[in-house]
């Protein structure tokens, strides 16, 4: 019985992203018609215009939408397991900030290239994860606002930081490419841009996917997680590391989204109510569902594409009110 | 020889010593009560012997091995530990709190198989929660997920069982209904069993021995077969001041003068 619902909850949830998906591929400024994409699946032939959107503009970028949306969710679902708190989100205990300053300075003072800005992201997120780890051990008080607190501390010093960069920065080409990676865009992601990623973006799913069982128990205070024989500093290192590998792999194409990797894994708690890695997962499946949609919108919305965190921060900060709310 | 030894433990937190001089031994099949007034060290040295809090000095042995020589799973084979609140922030379903006992006999990378929740579903059973093992743990009574969570340390099926205060928050009846639950389990299973309690008479009605916690040391310990109304009112007066104490039914009983 409770199987039968839990089936039905994905395969809703993958039916859902499949329209999506089809509604991704579609939309633009370009418009592929229903009929088109049905002939380019089944291998007919359709004018070769139609086909390149398709192949080099549109698929690459729905998928990079879907992996951003299921990257950023299931590490969102797992930080907020093992900080036990749900309001800790890399956006909120200042990942994404760090991550920020980290491609600000590659695109200052290193090439610039995608690996570099890449790596100094993924390097910034995880200095920020830990300071703000160390921020809230040193608080007597482990709760919510703490980490948020934390969260406010590293914003503001890597705002301070790349405020710095940015006045320094040549206003032609690196203040654009600062200003454009804060808000995040879908825009121009190709293959090439693509498929360098997998690699990390896979190895930190996996890892997080073996370790499952260990997530689920890191969720009980220090103590109750050590008597039940975890090894609790050494695997929740790696855990951060995985998922800070994740959004690091995502947000080194597609620049800073805001919110998904909160407002996703609270939606599939609610739904599931659960918290197990299934959770996790079937949150991922959530966060790609929205953010299709979003990048829909930030594509059609008006004549020039939106950046993709515009929408999300409309979405997301509404719905941290009402988490602040709930969880007072 | 005892299958719990503990020697001349010194333990505290940062220079603070709250623990002086604490040895005692313990048997298969027996309950051991900590009692003490607050700030006594009680939930201290359930810590230090559950593997979670290291002694500034002095050794926990089992079997004559020291437990801080253990790595993580291998002590919780051997040792189990009930915190006085679970920390269980998340919706969660019965049978997945309980089956976190499994966890010791799991590679880093295992998950629990079904055999695992069949086990899971027999722990529910041995504490009479098997109707419950769908249900939301959060939506539970305290009482309730107090057995769960007792449910949880079977399933560890560890030889030395550790419960701080468990009854800390429940009614009249549940917390006799938990006491006697954990008594019955050391009993039929062979456990060693260490609770600290703040209710003398919870200890002197389902506890074999119990140990008294005064400035740091151990004040008294002594086993509740042997004692008398002199020793019992001798013994809780130094700490509780002003009681008197009641035999009844085999049994004594303290209470605060009127």
């Amino acid at each position: 019985m409770k199987l039968k619902r839990d089936f039905y909850q994905y395969i809703i949830a993958l039916v859902l992203l499949m329209i999506a998906f089809v509604l991704s591929i579609s939309v633009g400024r370009y418009h592929i018609s229903l009929g088109d994409i049905a002939k380019i699946v089944s291998g007919k032939k359709v004018d070769d215009l139609t086909k390149m959107v398709f192949f080099h503009l549109r698929l690459s970028r729905t998928i990079m939408v879907i992996l951003a949306g299921m990257g950023l969710s299931i590490s969102g679902s797992i930080y907020q397991s093992i900080f036990k708190n749900p309001l800790a989100t890399p956006d909120i205990m200042g990942v994404s900030s760090g991550a920020n300053l980290g491609a600000a300075t590659a695109i200052i003072f290193l090439s610039g290239s995608i690996y570099a800005i890449g790596i100094s992201a993924f390097l910034g997120g995880l200095i920020a994860v830990f300071t703000a780890i160390a921020l809230t051990n040193m608080s007597r008080d482990r709760g919510i606002s703490t980490i948020v607190l934390a969260g406010i501390i590293i914003g503001s010093i890597t705002q301070g930081a790349i405020m710095l960069l940015k006045f320094f920065a040549d206003p032609e080409r690196q203040l654009a490419a600062i200003e454009f990676w804060s808000m995040g865009s879908f825009a121009g992601v190709t293959s090439d841009k693509l498929l360098p990623i997998l690699p990390f973006f896979s190895m930190g799913i996996i890892t997080l996917f073996l370790l499952r069982w260990q997530i689920n128990i890191l969720s009980l205070s220090d103590e109750e997680s050590k008597s039940l024989g975890v090894n609790v500093k050494k695997v929740r290192v790696v855990v951060i590391v995985a998922a800070t590998l994740v959004v690091g792999s995502i947000v080194s194409i597609t620049g800073l989204i805001s919110f998904i990797g909160l407002i996703a894994p609270h939606m599939g708690r609610i739904i599931r109510k659960k918290n197990d890695f299934g959770t996790a997962i079937f949150s991922g499946i959530i966060g790609a569902i929205i953010l299709i949609i979003a990048d829909c919108l930030a594509r059609s919305i008006s004549s020039s594409e939106i950046p993709i965190s515009i929408l999300t921060t409309f979405i997301g900060a509404p719905y941290l009110a009402y988490l602040m709310n709930r969880y007072r | 020889m005892g299958l719990l030894k503990v020697q001349e433990i010194n333990a505290g937190y940062d220079r603070n010593l709250v623990l002086k001089d604490i040895g005692f031994s313990m048997e298969r099949g027996t309950l051991l009560g900590l009692l003490g007034l607050n700030g006594a060290g009680k939930t201290t040295l359930l810590k230090v012997i559950g593997g979670l809090l290291s002694p500034v000095k002095g050794h926990v042995f089992v079997e004559d091995k020291d437990i801080y020589t253990y790595k993580e799973k291998e002590r919780a084979k051997r040792i189990s530990f009930m915190p006085q609140r679970h920390s269980i922030v998340y919706d969660t379903e019965v049978l997945d709190v309980v089956l976190m006992g499994i966890n010791p006999y799991l590679g880093v990378f295992d998950s629990p198989t079904s055999l695992h929740k069949e086990k899971a579903y027999e722990a529910l059973e041995d504490v009479g929660m098997e109707a419950k093992y769908k249900s939301n743990f959060l939506h539970l009574s305290e009482g309730q997920r107090q057995l769960a969570v007792i449910a949880r340390s079977l399933l560890q099926d560890s030889d030395i069982m550790l419960f701080d205060e468990p009854d800390s928050t429940l009614d009249f009846n549940n917390s006799h209904m938990v006491l006697s639950k954990i008594r019955e389990i050391v009993k039929a299973k062979g456990k060693s069993g260490i609770i600290t309690l703040h209710d003398p008479n919870m200890a002197l009605s389902y506890c074999d021995t119990i140990i008294v916690l005064k400035d740091k040391r151990i004040y008294e310990h002594f086993n509740v077969e042997n004692i008398d109304k002199t020793f019992v009112e001798d013994v809780f007066s130094k700490i509780y001041e002003d009681i008197e104490t009641v035999h009844y039914k085999n049994q004594f009983f303290i209470m605060r003068r009127p």
